[in-house]
């Protein structure tokens, strides 16, 4: 008796599916061990699998693609050599660029990288996001309207003063006031030109004196009959009229117009910096930098 | 007796549910496939099985969003994917799995008790020492068809061979284990 079975393609099937013929037991037991092998229990997952398993199609977007072979869709095999998968006509070279893919990636990515990307930022001290260099901090601090604008100036300079951090010049209105005959000349912050935020920065042409060369708001003009007018002042201009204390002092930077009044003291000198400064971000129409956090 | 369908018929909604991104349709793909996987890497001699079966499935669950067919296809493809992650590991560790004599692990065994013999002594380690004894082609298109429950095209497409050859494998690999089982001292 030959002591290895005579293995045509049907005794081979039937060992392999399972109805094997008496005269191959021994293989027939040899089959049933090696699909013994994968009955065991799944294996621990590696983290990046973990992960997946966890979050579903949020963690897919995040992965790499990948180059795998599929069959084709009507079912057919095609031979192909097995060492060049990019040769394969099926290959998935990656994963598909469309507009479907990629909106399906971004529904399923709930922002998760973004959002922890985000909170950690956000949950950071101030100083570890002014340590970031790149104005998100500032942006925080002196987002539209968080803060009024002397405030905002204040905190501006003392960040200026303990950082590299240096913002832009501000145009404080005060400054510009030399030669400016625009069109928010002469108006109080009351007209909204400034916005309310800088009330008490501007000082009118008028007030100074620059418009209409007499020093004062030019206010109501005083009657003749009203009373007390022999008490007043020969040089009080009832055209012009002013303001018996005159208590707007000219505001050009150490330069006050009455001796005895404080000069305002301006913006301090910043503080040089010894680290090279980070690039600023400059916006247009204000003092405050913004970054965009991919 | 292993299944075929692993899915318990519901492979067709388990798709659908991992394409759409489904956590628990990973899991599902996850526990039906990873045993078989595992068990085919393990006896192709994969150094460290569990990890490769990790980045098998890392792969799969990555891209199931991209495949297209039925639950034989889905098995093919995920065989596929584990033998080519296979083979790069062989490619990076430059290792092939150490034959075990199989006189060293087996006691003679009565001569007139085949059936028990072959029984006791056929335990995992004799497997895989006798799965390492075969050729690497041969190898492979056993453990595919046996544990990967796939056909012979099946089979033929994911190694890029002819169903031609993988007849001729199978057989003669069928053959060298008969031969090992009788000349280790396993009467047959």
């Amino acid at each position: 008796m030959p002591a290895t079975p005579l293995l045509d393609d049907d005794a081979i099937e039937a060992i392999i599916t399972g109805g094997a013929a008496q005269v191959a037991r021994p293989l027939a037991s040899f089959v049933d061990r090696v699909r013994a092998e994968g009955e065991a229990a799944p294996p621990h997952p590696s983290p990046a699998l973990a992960r997946l398993l966890a979050e579903g199609g949020a963690a897919v977007a995040d992965g790499d693609a990948e180059t795998v072979l599929l069959p084709h869709d009507d079912g057919t095999r095609q031979r192909h050599n097995g060492a060049d998968a990019g040769a394969h006509p099926n290959t998935i070279a990656h994963l598909p660029a469309t507009g479907d893919a990629v909106a399906a990636r971004r529904r399923g990515m709930p922002g998760s990288r973004r959002r922890h990307l985000v909170a950690r930022v956000a949950g950071a001290g101030l100083a570890a996001k002014l340590a970031l260099g790149t104005g998100a901090a500032a942006a925080g601090v002196f987002g539209a309207g968080m803060l009024p604008g002397p405030v905002g100036r204040v905190a501006r300079d003392a960040i200026q003063a303990v950082t590299p951090i240096q913002f832009p010049a501000v145009d404080h209105p005060v400054e510009r006031r030399g030669g400016d005959d625009g069109p928010d000349a002469g108006n109080s912050g009351a007209d909204g030109a400034d916005g309310a935020d800088q009330h008490g920065e501007h000082v009118s042409p008028d007030a100074t004196g620059e418009s209409d060369g007499q020093p004062g708001v030019d206010g109501p003009q005083v009657a003749e009959t009203a009373p007390g007018a022999d008490e007043r002042p020969d040089d009080t201009p009832a055209a012009t009229g002013t303001s018996t204390s005159s208590t707007v002092p000219p505001s050009a930077p150490g330069r006050p117009s009455n001796p005895g009044a404080p000069a305002d003291p301006g913006p301090p000198p910043s503080t040089p910096s010894t680290t090279p400064a980070p690039p600023t971000t400059h916006k247009a129409d204000g003092d405050t930098a913004t970054t965009t956090i991919p | 007796m292993a299944r075929r369908d692993r899915f318990d018929g519901d492979f067709d909604e388990v798709l659908a549910g991992a394409r759409a991104g489904s956590p628990q349709a990973f899991e599902r793909i996850f526990t039906a496939l990873s045993p078989v996987v595992m068990g085919y890497l393990r006896l192709q001699g994969a150094a460290e099985p569990e990890d490769l079966t990790s980045e098998v499935f890392v792969a799969v669950l990555r891209n199931v969003g991209s495949f297209h067919g039925d639950e034989a296809g889905f098995r093919s493809w995920v065989f596929t994917i584990a033998h080519r992650r296979l083979l790069d590991e062989r490619r990076r560790s430059y290792r092939k799995p150490t034959p075990a004599p199989l006189s060293e692990s087996i006691d003679t065994p009565a001569p007139d008790d085949v059936e028990r013999s072959v029984e006791n002594l056929m335990g995992a380690a004799e497997v895989r020492a006798l799965c390492a004894r075969l050729s690497p082609d041969q190898r492979d298109v056993l453990l595919m068809r046996l544990l990967g429950r796939l056909t012979v095209d099946e089979v033929a497409t994911a190694l890029g061979r002819t169903p031609g050859a993988v007849k001729a494998l199978q057989r003669r690999g069928l053959r060298a284990i008969s031969r090992l089982i009788e000349r280790e001292g396993v009467p047959l």
